[in-house]
This record gives C-alpha cells, structure tokens and sequence, in this order.
C-alpha cells in the first residue's frame, strides 16, 4: 500500500512535472485519504511503524559519505558546522516569540 | 564452479556491505540506549564513523559501499510515504490551534531555512555547500529528496540535517526557559519544526503531548519546505 502511493505520486510528479519527489507527494496523498477516512489501519499502522523505526539504519549509507568527501568541502567545514549552529538557535529563538506575540497562544491552557 | 564462484564473488560483492551498515547500526543503537539517549551519542553519530572506519581498514570504496545498499536506499521511499501515518494521527488536534500551528510553520519553517542559507552565504561556502544544506531543518527522508531535486549533495545534507536536529535539542530547552514557552504543546512544535525526527523524539521523552505536536510541526514543515524551497533557490542561485 506504502508503495502504491509511492508510486501514484511519483506518476503524478512524472505526468504533471511537479517540483516535489514523487515519494513525498505519495505521502501528502495518503495523508489526505488517511484524514478523510479517519480511523486507523492496523496493518499500515504496522508496516509504517516497523519503516520508520529503523530510519537512522537508513541514513547509515549516506552519512557514512560525509567521511569520503573532496578536501575542499572539508575546507568548509568549520563554516557549515557555524551555519548550522547559528541558524537552529535563531529559528528556535524566532518561533518562541513569534509564538509568544500570536493571540491566544501564550499562555497555557490546562485540559 | 567457476561461474558458481563468479556469482559468489559478484553478490559478495555488491550487497554483503549491507551486514556492515546492519553492523553500524545496531551497534550505534545499543551505545545510544546505553547512554540513556545523550544527544551526543547518537546512533548515527556512533554507528558511521564506524563503518566508515571498517570501510578504511579493509579498504573499500565508497561507491562500492553506497552502491552496495541501494536496498536500503530504495526503502527510504516508502518511509516517506509511511511518516503520513503518524500525522494523520495527529491531524484532528489541528482546527482550533490552526492559526497559531499554521503561522509558525509557515514563516518559521521559511525562517529557519533562510537563516540557514543567509549564513552559508555569509560564511562564503560554494555553491554546492548551500545547495546541500537548504534542507537542514526537515526529516531526513524528505530533505534526501529535495536534495535530490536541487542537486545538492545527498551525503552531505544527511550529516547536515544530523547536527541540526542535535543543535536544536542541546539549546531548545534553555531558550524556552528564557523566552517562557511553558506550554508543552508549543515546545513540540517547535521542536518539530526546527530539529525534525530528532527533536520529536525529544518531544515525546517528555510528554505524548508534546511528542504529537512536534510530529505535526515536522510533518507541516517537510511538506512546506519542499514546496517553497525549489523556488526559493532558483531565486537565489
């Protein structure tokens, strides 16, 4: 089922050249027939819970390409490791008080 | 024989460097429970130095590797597709919350992204640098794919988005206090939004609540990054 939407999304990506990858225009429609048909689906429960369980097995192979990369990337290193940092602290700092500054938001609501 | 052992040599190969990625990660994965889940211990930050290191000492090259587990690349579609599972879940908490979910996603998700770039631009990295490190701030599955799409470096952006979520998970805590974010609805967003799987999982070790919120930001955020991105970097570039 996970590889049908895969699939229709990559068809759809393919038939109307959409600047999306196919898997994840695949995800927006189960999304949306999952939210419509609004109860839960034991198997697909199982199979999506198992997929993404072993996720960081997934990202070994590329990660493992960060230890083979050109002498000039490496170079750059330092600046990539401060953008990094940098930008996740201003993001976070940002959405605090974007949050702090939106109605009703602020405060906590016990339920 | 011969060409019995001529198969044997072409599987062995080609597909035998899955067991050391297997390898990698079971073994990041029992140093990171070990440790309680320190954010500098995890199991990717453990298990591909290691592999990388087997692949030295045995001296394979990387192509040879990365070729060799196009299983477990292919599987990254179908993960893509299976993460709607847990956001639809969370879909029905969103109606009365939608101004506020939808603002932060929205401009923070494009602030957390542009703040990435402007840096990158102002630190002089090329090209390919900045194109590997658009997608920083969205789950790794679908940052491979928008990767994929911008041409940046796919071996790169999952090292990148790594240490953001790491990043994000070390001072997340410190800046609520500071900004007095108290309300762990919130918290999860933001989470989410900024350090993807890894703050989630984060989010969930203090409350489910939390958790389900940061799932939501995640999820929103991949989807509008991969929207506004490929535009935005044609823009810039």
């Amino acid at each position: 089922m996970l590889l049908g939407f895969q699939w229709l999304g990559e068809l759809a990506v393919g038939a109307a050249d959409i600047a999306l990858p196919g898997p994840l225009l695949g995800m927006l429609m189960l999304l949306v027939v999952l939210t419509v048909y609004g109860r839960p689906l034991e198997f697909l429960d199982r199979a999506s819970n198992l997929l993404i369980q072993h996720l960081s097995l997934m990202f070994i192979p590329p990660s493992v390409g960060a230890f083979f990369l050109s002498q000039q990337i490496y170079q750059q290193f330092p600046s990539l490791l401060a953008s990094i940092l940098l930008s996740t602290v201003a993001a976070i700092i940002f959405m605090a008080l974007l949050i702090r500054v939106l109605p009703g938001s602020a405060k906590d609501r016990p339920d | 024989m011969a060409p019995l052992s001529a198969y044997w040599q072409q599987i062995s190969l080609s597909s035998w460097v899955i067991g050391l990625s297997i390898v990698g990660f079971v073994v990041g994965r029992a140093v990171y429970q070990r440790s309680g889940g320190s954010p500098f211990l995890h199991p990717l930050l453990v298990g591909t130095p290691l592999v990388a290191g087997i692949l030295y000492l045995v001296s394979i090259d990387f192509d040879t590797y990365y070729l060799g587990n196009g299983a477990l690349n292919w599987l990254l579609g179908p993960t893509t597709v299976a993460l709607a599972v847990p956001l639809a879940k969370q879909m029905r908490q969103l109606p009365p919350l939608l101004l506020t979910v939808a603002t932060t996603v929205l401009i923070g998700g494009f602030f957390a992204t542009g703040c990435a770039l402007a840096m990158a631009l102002m630190f002089d990295a090329d090209q390919l640098m900045v194109l590997s490190l658009a997608a920083k701030s969205v789950t790794t599955p679908i940052a491979v794919g928008i990767t994929e799409q911008l041409g940046g470096l796919v071996t790169l952006i999952v090292m990148v988005v790594l240490l953001t979520g790491i990043a994000g998970i070390l001072t997340a805590q410190t800046i609520f206090n500071y900004t007095k974010i108290t309300d762990e609805r919130w918290q999860g967003l933001i989470l989410g939004i900024s350090a993807h799987a890894i703050g989630t999982a984060r989010a969930f070790e203090k409350s489910p609540r939390c958790g389900a919120f940061s799932t939501l930001g995640m999820g929103l955020n991949g989807i509008w990054t991969s929207i506004f991105l490929p535009p935005l970097m044609a823009f810039l570039l």
